[in-house]
């Protein structure tokens, strides 16, 4: 018997444990909390109502409900409400036994006609036609009484209501001014009728149950911002936008939906893959749905995808899904390219070098620098050349002649090409393409005029645009830039090893390396990436990453990989992944964007931003000279292009074909604070007629009106409000110029009457976004008055004007 | 006595294991407490970044709102605010109005989220007629706005001509 007691006593204390589970305290709390807040609103609401002028009001309210019903009530009221409704009511009764006849009228009609069409003999038709015209004339009468007794009821209707207006809306601010009394009274009842159960939410597209909300109460009820977990309420504006019954929790948080109990929920247990991530990273999961390359809400995991194809992650790691074209430089011909010392002092450390560089540091010893170089040296089909072939011989040797004039010539075509653009020179510009401060210590003679004659044909895929030079400004170019855009401290660089490489061992080395992943190298145009493929990688199980020697890594994915991007070769010997020494930023957006590489594809309908649709591709004599241009490295046209220079695609209706050819011969500056500017690539009058032609014809929107004046509606009183509106009243001045006056940050507007057709200025100022949603400008809705206006003075801006129109 | 003693320590020994059984797999096989790692520390709407194992010497990095804020800052406002915030952008000189400088102890302080929000929203012209500063309501979305004033918070406690997170 002792032994019985002894046992239901376990049992006993075991079911009461299960009994009050975790959740079922969280969500008393949670009810409690709210028992509270109700009660404390009820409380403010008596006291509201409590107060001297309210409880004023209060009485002053009803006691004007109770005269309204008083004076309706009474059976002589004034107005005679009592008699109006009987008489309302009889009314009504005589117009339902009205429509009681008309209806059974109706059906002896029809009876009546049925059997005239089935009658046998003529009398009995006659007969049959008399009673039905008799019936016919019935129904019309009883139609007529009908509708005037209708007519008497709404009309005796409308009166009982004006009557009765006064009462109605007595009543009504009544109730409104009882209402938080009432609501009060409402949430209090709601909160006690509340007892704890679990929340579930069930989502079939993505195959999960989460029953987050079962400890997570508050997650969706406003007010517990300051709350302690689990009471707490959602943050930011990622659960309106994402709504718990259509995603759940999981999909963004991870964590084992399905448990009630910690730590199940939370996913830390054995096996269970999807572990609830850093509240920091959570992000990551962002980018499994959303695609593009701006992720709003999350800029970490949108540059973290951005870096893995930038850095040159992907040229060793294949993600699925994901191609990404080489990032560096051909090294086909690499061999008539560059000095045997540079390629040394590049391969020792390329951020030395150039500390902007993309290409990680590679860590090699001197023997292997050795063998690389002599195996890259060897990658060029004709010996290095010391003197260019051709025409260009000649253009040379009298360069040759006056070499200080060719520099100086140089140096303004230089400035005139505007290379600065997407060159920097010692970090001072774009970076499209190399920084040129010490080009001229890295290539050997004669490259550069081959290059600049024709750079595809050395680079394949360049971004360079081929210009128009003749050999003569080729020659001066290479002149300057030898003379200028050299290292001056050349006999500083780190001297290169001192064995004799050897190729055999270099290529090797490559193969170990994979350098092909980001470089283009004869004999292994198809060999697979080197590195370690990192599809699913989030998913990856802590037991599976191979933490080596070090013991001072704690045990998580999380650790792991931020020490593998922070320190590549140091878990074991024998690892070869290069060192980045990327930035604390750099290396957290890599490892949030990393975190969203899971197995599972979400269902296509939760995607976002996945670029469907066929690429833009300019056609015929304008997409080859596009190509030759490379116009689509700077501009965007149809979604497809860079952003350093304006969007192209509706360029035909925003500017005049005259302006528009004349920039194209020689570029002038729009924007004065840029150092970019659109390079003079000295196109010939036919390749200007063809990109024009083009852009007037095809980059065209027809939603832009063409003219928007008539013949003399631009009067003076037109220019003047538009002139105020400019300065006065949106301050455009503090952006855009007009002559010497204003801000330096939009286009300058002087210009506007040669450059930019009427049309466009007005529909611009009525919605910039619908033509392009791209510009920094601030989005101005210009009602159509205001937009005229201001098009007004635009166009009327001359040269002489436009010193006038400073206004201090 | 013995039949009885025997069913009794049977009962205790069924007991105990029932117990310990409940305790094992009721409370599921934990992972070795080996993450250890400590969690973000919850200083902004969704915590910074969390500390490295290895001390970390450069900026702390910005909240995922601040970050966003900070990039959109680079876009829209450095021209005349300035790349810290301090007031000399380079268009700052062409403006009739002396540019704030956020970088002030003093300026960030005084001036409450509504402020910020509103100065954004409504420009210097929804404000008090003087249209320099834009009206940017129809650029921005609520969200990304709150994402400014996030960012903009953080400018007085950034060295006024550090290295910004690369």
């Amino acid at each position: 018997m002792l032994a019985g007691t002894g046992l239901a006593v376990v049992f006993a204390v075991l079911i009461v444990r299960e009994a009050r589970p975790e959740w079922a305290r969280h969500q008393r709390s949670f009810f409690e909390q709210r028992r509270v807040a109700a009660e404390r609103a009820l409380q403010a609401a008596e006291e509201a109502l409590r107060r001297p002028d309210a409880a004023k009001r209060m009485r002053d309210l009803e006691a004007r409900v109770g005269a309204a019903e008083a004076a309706l009530a009474a059976p002589d009221a004034p107005g005679g409400y009592a008699q109006a409704a009987r008489e309302a009511q009889q009314t009504e009764r005589e117009l339902s036994r009205v429509q009681d006849r008309l209806q059974r009228t109706r059906a002896d009609y029809q009876r009546v006609e049925r059997d005239f069409l089935l009658a046998a003999t003529e009398s009995e038709r006659q007969r049959l036609r008399a009673r039905l015209d008799e019936l016919s004339a019935g129904v019309q009468a009883l139609a007529r009484d009908r509708d005037r007794l209708a007519a008497g009821h709404d009309a005796m209707r409308r009166d009982l209501r004006a009557l009765t207006a006064e009462r109605d809306a007595a009543r009504q601010a009544l109730a409104e001014f009882q209402q938080p009394l009432a609501r009060a009274h409402a949430e209090v009842a709601a909160v006690r009728r509340q007892r704890p159960e679990v929340q579930q939410v069930l989502l079939d597209t993505l195959a999960r149950v989460d029953r987050c909300p079962t400890c997570h109460v508050a997650a969706a009820t406003p007010g517990f911002d300051q709350g302690a977990e689990p009471l707490r309420t959602h943050v930011g504006y990622y659960v309106r936008n994402h709504p718990v019954e259509r995603f759940g929790c999981t999909v963004c948080h991870g964590g084992q939906g399905r448990a009630t109990r910690l730590p199940a929920a939370h996913g830390r247990v054995l096996h269970w893959r999807e572990r609830l991530l850093d509240r920091d990273l959570v992000g990551g999961l962002c980018a499994v749905c959303h695609r593009g390359d701006r992720i709003p809400g999350e800029p970490y995991a949108a540059a973290g995808r951005r870096l893995f194809v930038e850095a040159g992650c992907s040229g060793c790691h294949d993600v699925g899904g994901v191609t990404a074209p080489r990032i560096g430089p051909s090294l086909a011909t690499i061999g008539k390219k560059v000095t045997p010392a540079w390629i040394a002092f590049w391969l020792r450390d390329p951020q030395v070098y150039l500390p902007r560089t993309r290409m990680p540091s590679f860590l090699l010893s001197d023997q292997e620098i050795a063998d690389l170089s002599a195996f890259l040296l060897s990658l060029s089909t004709s010996p290095p050349t010391t003197a260019p072939s051709g025409g260009r011989d000649e253009a040379r040797r009298s360069a040759r002649a006056s070499q200080a004039d060719a520099v100086k010539r140089g140096e303004t075509l230089y400035k005139e090409s505007r290379c600065v653009t997407c060159h920097a020179v010692n970090d001072r510009g774009g970076t499209i393409g190399p920084d040129l401060g010490r080009v001229a210590s890295k290539l050997r003679d004669g490259w550069l005029a081959e290059f600049l004659h024709d750079p595809a044909r050395l680079s394949a895929g360049t971004k360079m645009p081929r210009y128009r030079f003749t050999d003569a400004e080729i020659a001066d170019l290479a002149a300057y830039i030898g003379s200028e855009l050299r290292d001056f401290d050349e006999a500083s660089w780190p001297a290169p090893p001192q064995t004799a490489g050897r190729a055999a061992e270099g290529r090797v080395l490559v193969r170990k390396y994979g350098c092909f992943g980001c470089h283009e190298i004869p004999e292994f145009q198809r060999t697979g990436r080197v590195g370690a493929e990192l599809t699913g990688y989030a998913d990856k199980e802590v037991d599976r990453l191979d933490f080596g020697l070090r013991r001072d890594v704690p045990r998580t994915w999380r650790a792991w990989t931020d020490t593998k991007l922070r320190d590549p070769r140091g878990f074991r010997d024998g690892l070869k992944m290069p060192d980045h020494r990327f930035s604390e930023h750099d290396r957290f957006s890599l490892l949030t964007y990393l975190a969203s590489l899971r197995e599972e594809k979400p269902p296509a309908e939760y995607l976002r931003e996945v670029n469907g649709g066929p690429r833009y591709e300019p056609e015929g004599r304008f997409g080859e000279l596009a190509a030759e241009l490379n116009c689509l490295v700077c501009h965007s046209i149809r979604g497809r292009g860079g952003t350093l220079a304006p969007d192209l695609t509706r360029e035909g209706s925003r500017v005049r074909p005259e302006w528009l050819r004349r920039f194209l011969d020689r570029p002038n500056t729009i924007r004065l604070f840029l150092e970019e500017r659109m390079p003079r690539f000295r196109l010939t009058p036919e390749e200007i007629g063809v990109i024009a032609g083009y852009i007037e014809t095809v980059l065209v929107d027809a939603a832009v009106p063409g003219r928007v004046f008539a013949p003399g509606e631009i009067t003076a009183a037109l220019i003047e409000r538009g002139r105020s509106l400019y300065f006065d009243t949106y301050g455009c001045n503090a952006c855009h110029q007009i002559g010497m006056q204003g801000g330096a940050i939009g286009p300058d507007l002087t210009a506007t009457r040669e450059r930019l057709r009427e049309g466009w200025v007005y529909a611009w100022l009525r919605n910039s976004r619908s033509l392009d949603a791209t510009v920094r400008e601030p989005v101005y809705e210009l009602p159509d008055e205001e937009a005229r206006a201001i098009t007004a003075f635009l166009l009327s801006v001359t040269q002489s004007e436009a010193y006038r129109v400073s206004r201090d | 006595m013995r039949r009885r003693k025997l069913s009794l320590a049977g009962a205790l020994v069924l007991g105990a294991v029932t117990l310990a059984a409940w305790f094992w797999y009721a409370h599921d096989l934990r992972v070795p407490s080996s993450s250890s790692l400590p969690h973000a520390e919850v200083t902004g709407a969704t915590g910074s970044p969390a500390a490295s194992p290895a001390a970390s010497t450069a900026a702390p990095l910005l909240s995922r709102e601040a970050e966003e804020g900070r990039l959109l800052f680079e876009r829209y406002c450095v021209y005349c605010h300035g790349i810290s915030g301090d007031g000399f952008g380079i268009n700052a000189p062409n403006l009739l109005v002396e540019v704030p400088n956020f970088t002030d102890p003093d300026f960030m302080p005084r001036r409450t989220e509504g402020d910020l929000v509103d100065a954004i929203t409504r420009g210097g012209r929804g404000r008090f007629g003087l249209p320099i500063m834009p009206e940017w309501r129809l650029r921005l979305s609520d969200r990304e706005i709150d994402a400014l004033v996030l960012y903009i918070r953080t400018l007085a406690s950034r060295k006024p001509t550090g290295d910004q997170p690369d």
